[in-house]
């Protein structure tokens, strides 16, 4: 049986929650500090389109084949004000501004995600 | 393996539903998905450090499909086990190592067990964001795993003198 006493404190011990903690944090940090995004990319079957975040705007997709979406940017904020899904997810999802964020309407095959610039060099 | 032995092991494992079955009576008070206390890894911790990694790892899995048939659900069997076999593969390890206290090893165990829940959700609903949780279930983990470490330590060092539940002679 197990002679050493492991109810003390040891100093590896100290190391790996540190560790821990700080990846934690630098998490943390990561995930609440993304940036706003610039412009987002709505893709339907109509097509790959790209608007920018810092104007107001409607966009209505209206495809006899997969419904009507109407996406409205205001205020830096995207998101979906009508569609005629069964569900209605992508109507009840909050507006969403930051990089990264997505907002997808899966039976009408609406996707719309928030991208930011430096991204846009390396996405082709 | 002795009579005695499979016998305390069946004991420690009954113990260890019960302990599910009573943290699932606890209102969950924080609004975190997957967010535990794991109070019956207080068994498994005991099996660990008494016995060895092999019969903490059946006792896991035996602990996670039966509380899982009996009060959770199967989805809870998958994550359950998803995240129970990266926490007893971590722990042991860091274990062997005899470079760390019982209430380390328990908390990296207890993250590593958010971890393989997640690993777990991922590949059931294929989406990367689940991740974003890990960050939370990281401060969660650590101070539930810290707490249930020191407790496991109490409970083992307390039991592993009294000739009632000894396991000297496994």
């Amino acid at each position: 049986m197990r002679s050493d006493d492991f109810l003390k404190w040891k100093k590896a011990d100290l190391y790996i929650i540190a560790a821990m903690l700080c990846f934690a944090a630098i998490a943390v940090l990561l995930v609440k500090g993304r940036k706003t995004g610039d412009y987002i990319v709505v893709e339907s079957t109509d097509g790959k389109q790209e608007y920018m975040l810092d104007e107001d705007r409607e966009i209505i997709i209206d495809n006899t084949e997969h419904g009507y979406n109407k996406i409205i940017i205001s205020d830096g904020y995207v998101r979906m004000e009508e569609a005629d899904c069964p569900n209605q997810l992508c109507v009840k999802h909050k507006p969403v501004k930051l990089n990264g964020e997505s907002i997808v309407c899966l039976p009408n095959k609406v996707y719309v995600t928030v991208v930011s610039k430096n991204k846009k060099e390396t996405d082709n | 393996m002795k009579t005695k032995t499979i016998t305390r092991l069946g004991i420690l494992l009954c113990l260890g539903l019960i302990l599910s079955y009573v943290e699932s009576l606890i209102p969950i008070m924080v609004a975190v998905p997957g967010f535990k206390i794991g109070l019956s890894n207080i068994v498994t911790m005991y099996v660990l450090y008494l016995y060895d990694n092999k019969k903490a790892f059946t006792i896991m899995v035996l602990k996670v499909v039966l509380s899982g048939f009996l009060f959770s659900g199967i989805s809870a069997i998958i994550y359950g086990l998803a995240g129970g076999v990266f926490c007893i593969v971590v722990m042991s390890l860091l274990k062997k190592t005899n470079l760390f206290s019982i209430m380390t090893v328990s908390m990296t165990g207890a993250i590593s067990h958010n971890f393989g829940q997640l690993v777990a959700a991922f590949i059931v609903m294929r989406n990367v964001q689940i991740f974003m949780y890990f960050p939370v279930l990281i401060l969660t983990g650590t101070v539930t795993g810290l707490l249930i470490g020191f407790l496991s330590g109490i409970v083992i060092k307390r039991l592993e003198n009294s000739s009632l539940f000894s396991s000297k002679d496994v």
